[in-house]
C-alpha cells in the first residue's frame, strides 16, 4: 500500500521478504526524493530470553529464531557451544555439519530465485503488479516453478535425510552431531545430485541471459562503495563453516584479514537506530556509519579468491570480471551470486560425502564446561552470523550476543533503497513500477527480518508525531 | 489415499493444534491415508502431495473473538508468497504445477494463546470433534 502524505511515502508491508518492514520516503519541496529508509518493526528479545537457561540449550532454542533458516542458527550456536566446551567436534561431525550448512544454502538461495524474485526476471518491474507474482509464474513458467520446488526440495531432503527433519532439526549439538549416516543416506544424496546440478546451471543461463533487460536496475540497485565483509579458508578461498574474517573495501583492498571470529567485537560495531528494530552493524575502524559493510552471497564472493570447486569457479571468473578489477558493486548481483553459490554447494556436498570420514562413527566430543565465554561464526544464506555467549561455572547463560546475517546488511539496504528510490520514484507521479523496484532492491539481500530483529533492551522506542509540514509535535520517549 | 497435514508449532501452546490432532489420527489406523505433520507450508510439500485424491489441513489461526470455534475460512486468491506458504497457495501449486484435481478441506482452530494452552476442556473437545469428524468420514 503506498499513499503521498505529507509529502511522506510509505510503502507498508514490503511484500516477498521474510518478515515485517516498512519502508519511509521523504520527498523534498519539489516533490524530489530527499531520503528513504526501511524500518524493521518486528521485535523479538531473544538475546534477553536466553539468559538462565543451560548452554545445552542454546542450539535448539536459538534455533526457533527463524524458520528458514534453523540450520545456520544450529551451527553458529553449537560452534559457540564447541568453544565453551573448549573441543573441536572430530572431522566427521565437521562434514556432516558442512554438509547441511550448504543444503541450507542452496535451498534458500533456490526459494528466493524462483520464487520470491523470479516474477520481476521474467516480468519486469514495471509489469502490472497483477500478473508480478508466483501465480503468473504458475501460468507462464511453470517448469521454472518446478525446478525451483525441485531444487528446494533437494535441500530440504538432504536436512531431513541429516537431522531428521527439514525445520528445527536437533541433530547438530555442542561438539558435533548427535549420530553419523548411513551408506544409504549417503547415495540418496548423491543421487539427486545431477538433477539439482542441471536445473542450478539452466537457471544461471536464463539470469545471465536476461541481464541485458535490467542495465537501468544494474546502474542503480545499492550501486555503491562499501564494504564487504565474508569468511575465508586457509587458502582465502569461499567458506561457509569455518575459517577466518576478512573485509575488504570498494577498491578490493583487504583492509583486515585472518581475523579469528572470536574477536569480531575488535572490529565490529553494533549501532542502534531509532526507527527500526534492527540494529545497524558497522566495521569499527572506520565509524559508523563510514564502515558501512555487505555481508552475503555478494559480499562472500568478492572476498574470496576463488570458490575451490571447478563449476563454480568458472562462474566466479565470469562474475569478478564485472567488478574490472574491483568487488562487484551493484547490489543486484546479489541474485547472481546466489546462483553461483548453489552451484558451489552442490558441488561442495559431493565432494564432502565422497570424503571417507564423513561417514566415521566418531561424529561428537564430549566435554563439560572449561571457558566463560564461546564464540561461534558461520556463512549463513543471507551472511555471517555470530553467536556470542557468556556462562558462569555450571553452564548458565548470563549473556548473549547474535549478530545476524541481515543485521549486517541494514546500512547497506538503506543506502540501496534511498539509491533506488532516488533513480526511480518522482514525487508527482509515483508509478507501482517505481515502488516495486525499492522493494526489489530490499529483495536482492534477501532479508530475513524475523531472525534479525532479536535485540532487547538498548532498543530504544521513541514515537514522534508531525504535522502536514513535518515539524515534531509531541516525542513520546519510552527509554 | 487421502494425506492430512497437521502443522503449527508445537512450544507455541495452542499452535500446536494440528500437530496433536495428527499424532491422535495415527493412532487411528485410517484406511488409505498418509499423515504428515510438517512445521509450515512449504514448496516443496507439493512433491509429497502429488496422487492425493484428498487432502486435509488441520491447523490453529488466531482469532480471540471465537475461542475454539472450528472454522473454514473459504478460499482467497493470496497474492503474497514469503518462504511459507497458505493452504490455499499450496492447493494452487498442486493445480497449476502438476495438475491435481484433488479436493481439499481445512479444518482451523480459532485460538487465543500461542503461549499457552488457555483452556484446556475447551481445547481438548475441539481436538475430539476434529478427530472423531475425520475417524469417521474415513
Amino acid at each position: 500500500m503506498s499513499n503521498t502524505k505529507d509529502n511522506t511515502i510509505v510503502i507498508d508491508p514490503v511484500t516477498r521478504i521474510e518478515g515485517h518492514a516498512k519502508i519511509t520516503i521523504d520527498l523534498d519541496e519539489q516533490n524530489r526524493v530527499d531520503d528513504a529508509r526501511i524500518h524493521v518493526t518486528q521485535y523479538r528479545g531473544f538475546e534477553k530470553i536466553c539468559e538462565g537457561r543451560p548452554y545445552t540449550e542454546m542450539p535448539a532454542m536459538t534455533a526457533r529464531t527463524c524458520g528458514i533458516c534453523p540450520v545456520s542458527h544450529l551451527i553458529a550456536s553449537s560452534k559457540a557451544c564447541d568453544a565453551i566446551l573448549a573441543v573441536r567436534p572430530p572431522k566427521g561431525g565437521r562434514n556432516l555439519r558442512r554438509i547441511i550448512n550448504l543444503a541450507q544454502i542452496v535451498q534458500s538461495h533456490a526459494l528466493n530465485f524462483f520464487h520470491l524474485s523470479s516474477p520481476d526476471f521474467v516480468y519486469g518491474m514495471d509489469a502490472d503488479k497483477a500478473d508480478r507474482n508466483i501465480f503468473k509464474m504458475m501460468q507462464t513458467h511453470p517448469e521454472m516453478a518446478k525446478e525451483g520446488i525441485k531444487l528446494r526440495a533437494f535441500g530440504q531432503k538432504i536436512i531431513e535425510e541429516l537431522g531428521g527433519k527439514r525445520i528445527h532439526p536437533t541433530w547438530i549439538v555442542p561438539g558435533g552431531v548427535s549420530h553419523t549416516i548411513t551408506e544409504q543416506m549417503k547415495q540418496n544424496i548423491l543421487d539427486q545430485i545431477p538433477e539439482a546440478m542441471a536445473i542450478a546451471q539452466k537457471a544461471l543461463r536464463f539470469f545471465k541471459e536476461n541481464l541485458p533487460k535490467f542495465e537501468k536496475e544494474i546502474e542503480t540497485f545499492g550501486n555503491y562503495d562499501s564494504l564487504f565483509m565474508g569468511l575465508v579458508n586457509k587458502k582465502g578461498n569461499l567458506e561457509h563453516y569455518d575459517g577466518t574474517l576478512r573485509f575488504m573495501d570498494a577498491q578490493g583492498n583487504i583492509l583486515e584479514d585472518g581475523i579469528d571470529p572470536r574477536f569480531y567485537k575488535d572490529y565490529i560495531g553494533e549501532a542502534v537506530e531509532e526507527d527500526s528494530f534492527l540494529k545497524s552493524p558497522y566495521f569499527k575502524p572506520l565509524g559508523y556509519s563510514k564502515g558501512m559493510y555487505r555481508v552475503g552471497p555478494l559480499a562472500r564472493l568478492n572476498v574470496a579468491d576463488a570458490c575451490g570447486t571447478p563449476l563454480a569457479d568458472r562462474e566466479l571468473e565470469e562474475f569478478k570480471a564485472l567488478g574490472k578489477g574491483k568487488p562487484v558493486s551493484n547490489s543486484f548481483y546479489y541474485h547472481y551470486a546466489r546462483l553461483i553459490e548453489i552451484i558451489y554447494g552442490i558441488e561442495r556436498i559431493e565432494e564432502l560425502l565422497g570424503e571417507k570420514q564423513t561417514l566415521d562413527e566418531n561424529v561428537r566430543a564430549h566435554a563439560g564446561v572449561n571457558r566463560n565465554q564461546g564464540v561461534g561464526c558461520s556463512e549463513a544464506p543471507r551472511g555471517t552470523l555470530f553467536h556470542d555467549y557468556s556462562v558462569d561455572n555450571n553452564g548458565i547463560i548470563t549473556g548473549v550476543n547474535l549478530i545476524i546475517a541481515t543485521g549486517n546488511n541494514n546500512l547497506a539496504m538503506n543506502a540501496g533503497v534511498k539509491q533506488v528510490a532516488q533513480n526511480f520514484v518522482d514525487g508527482s507521479n509515483v508509478t507501482d513500477g517505481a515502488l516495486n523496484r525499492v522493494e526489489a532492491v530490499i529483495r536482492c539481500f534477501d532479508p530475513c527480518l524475523s531472525c534479525s530483529t532479536h535485540a532487547l533492551g538498548i532498543v530504544s522506542s521513541r514515537i514522534e508525531l508531525r504535522n502536514a509540514k513535518k515539524e515534531t509535535i509531541k516525542v513520546i520517549d519510552r527509554r | 489415499m487421502q494425506i492430512i497435514i497437521g502443522y503449527g508449532n508445537e512450544l507455541r501452546g495452542e499452535d500446536g493444534f494440528g500437530i496433536e490432532v495428527a499424532r491422535r489420527l495415527r493412532q487411528s489406523n485410517l484406511r488409505d491415508t498418509k499423515i504428515i505433520t510438517p512445521f509450515q507450508l512449504t514448496p516443496e510439500l507439493c512433491l509429497e502431495l502429488l496422487g492425493a485424491e484428498k487432502i486435509t489441513f488441520i491447523d490453529a489461526a488466531y482469532d480471540p473473538y471465537a475461542p475454539y470455534a472450528l472454522a473454514v475460512p473459504l478460499p482467497r486468491e493470496e497474492q503474497r508468497m514469503s518462504h511459507r506458504l497458505s493452504p490455499h497457495l499450496l492447493m494452487h501449486m498442486l493445480r497449476f504445477l502438476y495438475g491435481s484435481s484433488c479436493r481439499y478441506e481445512l479444518f482451523s482452530l480459532c485460538c487465543c494463546d500461542f503461549d499457552a494452552i488457555a483452556d484446556d476442556k475447551a481445547y481438548h473437545t475441539a481436538l475430539e470433534r476434529v478427530v472423531s469428524f475425520i475417524t469417521r468420514s474415513n
